[in-house]
């Protein structure tokens, strides 16, 4: 809102992939940080395989517990 | 210094006061956007596994 003379002193060609690269770090930071900490993005990103049968069984009675 | 007289005037990055405003406009709008983007993939996130108390 009120940076926008930044641009006056510092080259858009060097600011502008800075800013970028600072985004991409910072959320792919965050994505390993829930991979490492929560259990659910391993499971999503193991997708319907064979993890999913073997819980089948026994999941199916005691149906849908709190997950994370 | 910054609120020169001469509107066509090229600061050394090579662009003008205009044009600076523009361009940092176009980012905030990027920048604003990912923000929403954000907010709801949390909302999301917070909906199938709550990770406050």
């Amino acid at each position: 809102m009120i940076y926008g003379k930044m641009w006056l002193v510092v080259k858009p060609s060097v600011g502008i992939p800075l800013f970028l690269s600072a985004v991409a770090i910072g959320s792919f930071a965050v994505h390993v940080a829930l991979l490492t900490n929560t259990t659910w993005v391993k499971k999503y990103l193991n997708g319907g395989n064979a993890e999913m049968t073997a819980e089948a069984p026994a999941a199916g009675a005691a149906a849908p517990p709190a997950k994370k | 210094m910054a609120n020169m007289s001469d509107p066509n005037k090229v600061w050394p990055t090579g662009l003008t006061e205009a044009e600076a405003e523009e361009l940092h406009r176009h980012l905030i709008q990027g920048t604003q956007i990912f923000g929403f983007i954000s907010v709801l993939a949390h909302l999301f996130a917070y909906i199938y596994s709550p990770w406050l108390k």
